[in-house]
C-alpha cells in the first residue's frame, strides 16, 4: 500500500515535537493575523516568510502551512462576525454566516465553518494522497476551450446565487465583469480604463473591492441606523455551539461541499473559489425543509457548505504542484518561493528526491486543520465577545485595520483611496437592495473567461468550432444550456417569484 | 595674528559648508537603507533584494531595509526610487522589464535614464525554447523550418504581452521573415502549466521556469537565448547557432539609484555588493534562482541598459506591441 506507506512517512515527520511547535505557532499566528480584517492569507505568508528563513526547510514549510489555514480560517471569522471576507471564496460566507451573526448565532456559525472545514480537509488529504495522478489527469484535459466553457457554466450558475431580482444579480455580474476589465488587457498589452494612473495598470484589487464593498458599505449602513436598533443584533447571543438540528441540517451540506471542493479545486486558477461558489449554489437548488429558514437568510448550510468545498478545494489545488510543481495560487507561489529560500529546487522532482518533505507537509496539513479546530473552538466565545463591544468602538477600528490590511499589499496608499470609493458603492448597493456576491464572481471570472476565450481563439486561428469539437468543452456548454432553459423554464420562474416574496 | 585667525575662520567656514557632504560620504550609512523591491514577496527580484540586504546589512554596519512597492510591471516601484532623495539611503532593485517598459507603459512619471543611475548588473538568466514532448521538433532549426512554410503555422507561448520572451521571438522572426503565433499568458506558471499538457505546443521562459520541466520529460529544450550554452541547462544549443546567427536576449537584474546619487557613494556600494556575490554561499543561492552572475560596473551597467532600452523599443515600435493601432 504506497497510501500508507506515504501516510507513515509523512506523520513520522509532522509528528515530531519540534515540527508540531511549528505548525502550532503557525495556526496561532495564522489566526490572531487573519481575524485582522483586509489581511488574507497571501498577505500573512508574504509578511512572515523572512521569519522562517532561518529554520530547517521542514519545518520553515509546515509553519506556513500552518499560517495559511490559520489566516484562512481567520478570514472565516471575519466573514461571518463582520461581513468582511478575506479572499474571494469567502465572499459566499459571508451571506449566511453574517445573517446567523445578526441573529445572534455567530457561535454555531463559526463552529460550523471548523467543523466542516476540518471534515473537508481530512477527506481532502487521504484524496490526495490517494488520487493524485489519476485527478491530475483530468485536469490536463483542461485546455483554454475547456475553462471557457466551465466558466460560462459558472457565471450561469452564478445568477442562482441571487436570492432577490433576477435582474438586478445580472446586472451585478455584469458590473463585476466591467470592474474585471480595468487594467493590461493580456492579449494586446494595452492598459484598459485606467486613465494613465500607474496604480491601475494592473487592475483593481480584489481585497480592495471586498472589503470596500461589503465591509466599508455595511458600516456606512449600520450607522445610518438609530444605535437601538443596531444593538438588537449584539444583545441577544444565543448558544454558542451548534445544536443537534443545526448539526443534523449541515451533515448532508458538508458532504456536498466536500465533493464540490475537491473536485473543482484540482483545476488551477479559480478552482476553490468556483468549489466555494458551487456548492453554494447547490445549497439553494437543495428542497430547504419547512420549519428551516431560507437560503440567505442565515441557514448555517449556507456557512458549512461553501467553507467545507473551500478547505477541500485547498486540499487537492495541491496536486498541480505536486505533479506538475506548478502552484495553483498566490499562495502556494509564495510556498514555492520559500522551498528555493531553502536550497529545494521546486518542480515535480520534489516528490522524489525529498519524499519525506512532501508527505510531511502534506500530513501536516492535516495536522494544522486539527489544530485549528483545537484551538479556535475554545476562542469561539472570545470572537462572540467581540460582537459586544460597542459599536461606536467597533466601527472605526475595523475601519482602521481595513486600511491597514488594504495598504499593506502594495505600500501604496491610492489602495486606500479606492477602497473609500468602494465603500461608498457598497452603500449605495445596499439603499438598492442589490447583493455583491454575484458582482464577486464576475469580477474574478470575466478576465479569466476572456482571457481563455481568446487564447482558445488564437490557437485554433480564430476558428469558434474549437469550442464544440472538443468533448469535454462541448459536455460543459450542454450543461450550461440546460440549466439556462430550467431556469427560464415557467415552473422555476414561478417559485422564484414566490420565494422573492416570502 | 589676524592673519592666522582669517585662515582659520576660512578653513572653519568651508569645513562647515562641506562637511555635510564628506561627512555622507565617508561614514556613509548613516542611516537605515531602502532597497525598492518594485516586485512582490516570493519572486526572484525579491529574493535577490533579500539576500543582498542581509549581507550588506553586516558589511555596512547599517539596516539594509527591503520594501517591495509592486505594479505596473515594476514601474510604480522604480518611479519611487527616481523620486527618492539622492543621498544613498535608497536603492532599487530591477528587472529585465525595466528596459522594456519605457517603451510600452504610457506616461511613465520618470526617465529611465536621466531620473536613476546605474550601479551594477547582478546577473542575467538565459531563456529557453522548449516543446511539448509530443511535438515533432527536435531543435530549434526544426521550429524554425516548420514556421517558415506559413505565416502562424507554429503558436507559441510567453508569459505575457511585451515580455522578454514575446520580444525575442518577435525579432528572431523579423530577422528570418517568420510569423509566429504568439499566446500570451499571465506569467510562468499558467504558461507551463498549458506547456506541460501539451495544450500550447511551444513555449519561451527563462531557464529557471522551464528546466524542471524538461528534467522530467514532459518538454524538450529546442534552444537558448543566450550567447553561449548557459551550465543551467547542459547540452542545450544557443539559438544563435541554430540558425539565428550572433543572437542573445537575456532576462537581466540590476541595482539602480536615484539619478543624482554622488559617484562615490555609487562606486562604494557597487564595491560592497560585489563582495557579497563573490561569498560562495550567496553564489549558490543566486544560481538556484537560475541567475548567472555578472557583477557588471556601474558604467558596464549603463551602457547595457541604453543598448537594451533601444533595441526593444525598435522591436516594439516595428510590431505595434502594446501600442493599439
Amino acid at each position: 500500500m504506497d497510501l500508507l506507506a506515504n501516510l507513515s512517512l509523512g506523520f513520522g515527520v509532522a509528528l515530531t515535537p519540534i515540527n508540531l511547535l511549528y505548525a502550532f505557532i503557525g495556526c496561532f499566528l495564522g489566526t490572531l493575523i487573519g481575524v485582522l480584517p483586509g489581511i488574507g492569507p497571501v498577505a500573512t505568508i508574504a509578511m512572515l516568510l523572512p521569519a522562517t528563513f532561518s529554520l530547517p526547510p521542514v519545518s520553515a514549510l509546515i509553519m506556513l502551512a500552518g499560517l495559511y489555514y490559520g489566516a484562512q480560517y481567520g478570514g472565516s471569522t471575519t466573514s461571518i462576525l463582520v461581513n468582511l471576507p478575506g479572499e474571494p471564496s469567502a465572499v459566499v460566507t459571508c451571506i449566511d454566516g453574517y445573517q446567523m451573526a445578526r441573529q445572534g448565532r455567530a457561535g454555531p456559525a463559526l463552529a460550523a465553518a471548523a467543523l466542516g472545514s476540518f471534515f473537508a480537509g481530512s477527506v481532502g488529504v487521504l484524496l490526495l494522497a490517494a488520487f493524485a495522478p489519476p485527478l491530475m489527469l483530468l485536469a490536463a484535459e483542461f485546455g483554454p476551450a475547456e475553462y471557457f466553457s466551465l466558466m460560462i457554466l459558472g457565471l450561469i450558475g452564478a445568477v442562482v446565487l441571487a436570492s432577490g431580482s433576477l435582474l438586478k444579480a445580472i446586472a451585478m455580474v455584469l458590473f463585476g465583469l466591467l470592474l474585471g476589465l480595468v487594467g493590461t488587457d493580456v492579449n494586446s498589452g494595452i492598459p484598459r480604463f485606467s486613465f494613465d494612473i500607474p496604480e491601475l495598470i494592473d487592475g483593481i484589487g480584489f481585497v480592495v473591492i471586498a472589503m470596500g464593498i461589503f465591509g466599508y458599505g455595511e458600516i456606512v449602513s449600520n450607522l445610518g441606523r438609530s444605535e437601538k436598533e443596531r444593538e438588537v443584533y449584539t444583545a441577544k447571543v444565543h448558544g454558542l455551539f451548534p445544536t443537534r438540528r443545526d448539526f443534523k441540517d449541515m451533515a448532508p451540506a458538508v458532504l456536498r461541499g466536500t465533493c464540490l471542493g475537491s473536485l473543482l479545486g484540482v483545476l488551477p486558477g479559480g478552482g476553490a473559489l468556483l468549489g466555494s461558489f458551487a456548492a453554494y449554489a447547490f445549497e439553494k437548488k437543495v428542497r430547504t425543509k419547512p420549519d428551516e429558514l431560507p437560503l440567505g437568510k442565515g441557514n448555517i448550510r449556507g456557512v458549512a457548505a461553501p467553507e467545507s468545498a473551500n478547505n477541500a478545494g485547498a486540499q487537492t489545488s495541491f496536486i498541480p504542484m505536486l505533479t506538475l510543481g506548478i502552484p495553483p495560487n498566490a499562495v502556494m507561489a509564495l510556498m514555492i518561493g520559500a522551498m528555493i529560500i531553502h536550497n529545494i529546487q521546486p518542480g515535480p522532482q520534489v516528490l522524489t528526491r525529498n519524499p519525506a518533505l512532501f508527505w510531511g507537509l502534506i500530513t501536516s496539513m492535516w495536522i494544522g486543520n486539527l489544530m485549528l479546530v483545537i484551538l479556535n473552538l475554545p476562542l469561539i466565545g472570545i470572537w462572540i465577545k467581540m460582537l459586544k463591544v460597542p459599536y461606536r468602538f467597533l466601527f472605526p477600528a475595523i475601519v482602521l485595520f481595513c486600511a491597514i490590511g488594504v495598504y499593506s499589499m502594495n505600500n501604496n496608499t491610492f489602495d486606500i483611496w479606492m477602497l473609500a470609493g468602494f465603500g461608498f458603492v457598497g452603500y449605495v448597493f445596499i439603499k438598492l437592495g442589490c447583493e455583491p456576491a454575484p458582482l464577486v464572481l464576475g469580477f474574478i471570472l470575466g478576465p479569466m473567461m476572456e482571457e481563455n476565450l481568446r487564447r482558445a481563439l488564437l490557437l485554433s486561428l480564430g476558428d469558434w468550432s474549437t469550442f464544440v469539437t472538443r468533448p469535454l468543452s462541448a459536455g460543459l456548454l450542454a450543461t450550461a444550456l440546460l440549466f439556462l432553459l430550467v431556469m427560464l423554464s415557467p415552473a422555476v420562474k414561478k417559485k422564484r417569484r414566490e420565494a422573492f416574496e416570502e | 595674528m589676524k592673519k592666522g585667525c582669517m585662515a582659520a575662520t576660512v578653513v572653519a567656514m568651508s569645513i562647515c559648508l562641506f562637511a555635510p557632504l564628506a561627512l555622507a560620504q565617508g561614514n556613509w550609512p548613516t542611516k537605515p537603507v531602502k532597497i525598492i523591491v518594485p516586485f512582490p514577496p516570493g519572486g526572484s527580484v525579491d529574493q535577490l533584494g533579500r539576500i543582498l540586504s542581509a549581507k550588506l546589512s553586516t558589511q555596512l554596519g547599517q539596516q539594509f531595509i527591503v520594501e517591495n512597492r509592486t505594479g505596473a510591471s515594476g514601474s510604480i516601484g522604480t518611479a519611487v526610487v527616481a523620486s527618492s532623495p539622492p543621498d544613498g539611503h535608497t536603492f532599487g532593485l530591477v528587472f529585465d522589464t525595466h528596459a522594456v517598459n519605457p517603451s510600452t507603459i504610457p506616461k511613465m512619471p520618470f526617465d529611465t535614464l536621466k531620473d536613476l543611475a546605474s550601479v551594477m548588473l547582478v546577473s542575467t538568466a538565459a531563456m529557453a525554447i522548449v516543446a511539448h514532448e509530443k511535438q515533432p521538433y527536435k531543435d530549434f532549426r526544426d521550429l524554425l523550418e516548420a514556421a517558415k512554410k506559413k505565416p502562424k503555422a507554429v503558436a507559441y507561448g510567453s508569459v505575457g504581452t511585451g515580455s522578454l520572451g514575446h520580444l525575442a521571438m518577435t525579432q528572431i522572426g523579423g530577422i528570418l521573415g517568420i510569423e509566429f503565433n504568439h499566446i500570451p499568458y499571465r506569467g510562468g506558471g499558467p504558461l507551463m502549466n498549458d506547456a506541460v499538457n501539451g495544450q500550447v505546443p511551444v513555449a519561451i521562459a527563462t531557464v529557471f521556469v522551464t528546466n524542471p520541466h524538461v528534467q522530467s520529460g514532459k518538454v524538450r529544450a529546442l534552444g537558448v537565448t543566450s550567447a553561449k550554452p548557459t551550465p543551467q541547462m547542459p547540452g542545450v544549443k544557443p539559438v544563435a547557432d541554430q540558425g539565428v546567427p550572433n543572437y542573445s536576449a537575456v532576462a537581466w537584474w540590476g541595482v539602480i539609484a536615484p539619478g543624482k546619487t554622488p559617484p562615490p557613494i555609487i562606486n562604494r556600494i557597487y564595491e560592497e555588493i560585489n563582495k557579497v556575490l563573490k561569498d560562495p554561499e550567496v553564489a549558490q543561492k543566486l544560481s538556484l534562482q537560475g541567475m548567472d552572475l555578472i557583477g557588471g560596473k556601474p558604467a558596464e551597467f549603463d551602457t547595457f541598459l541604453k543598448s537594451e532600452i533601444s533595441r526593444w523599443a525598435k522591436v516594439v515600435r516595428d510590431n505595434k506591441i502594446a501600442l493599439g493601432d
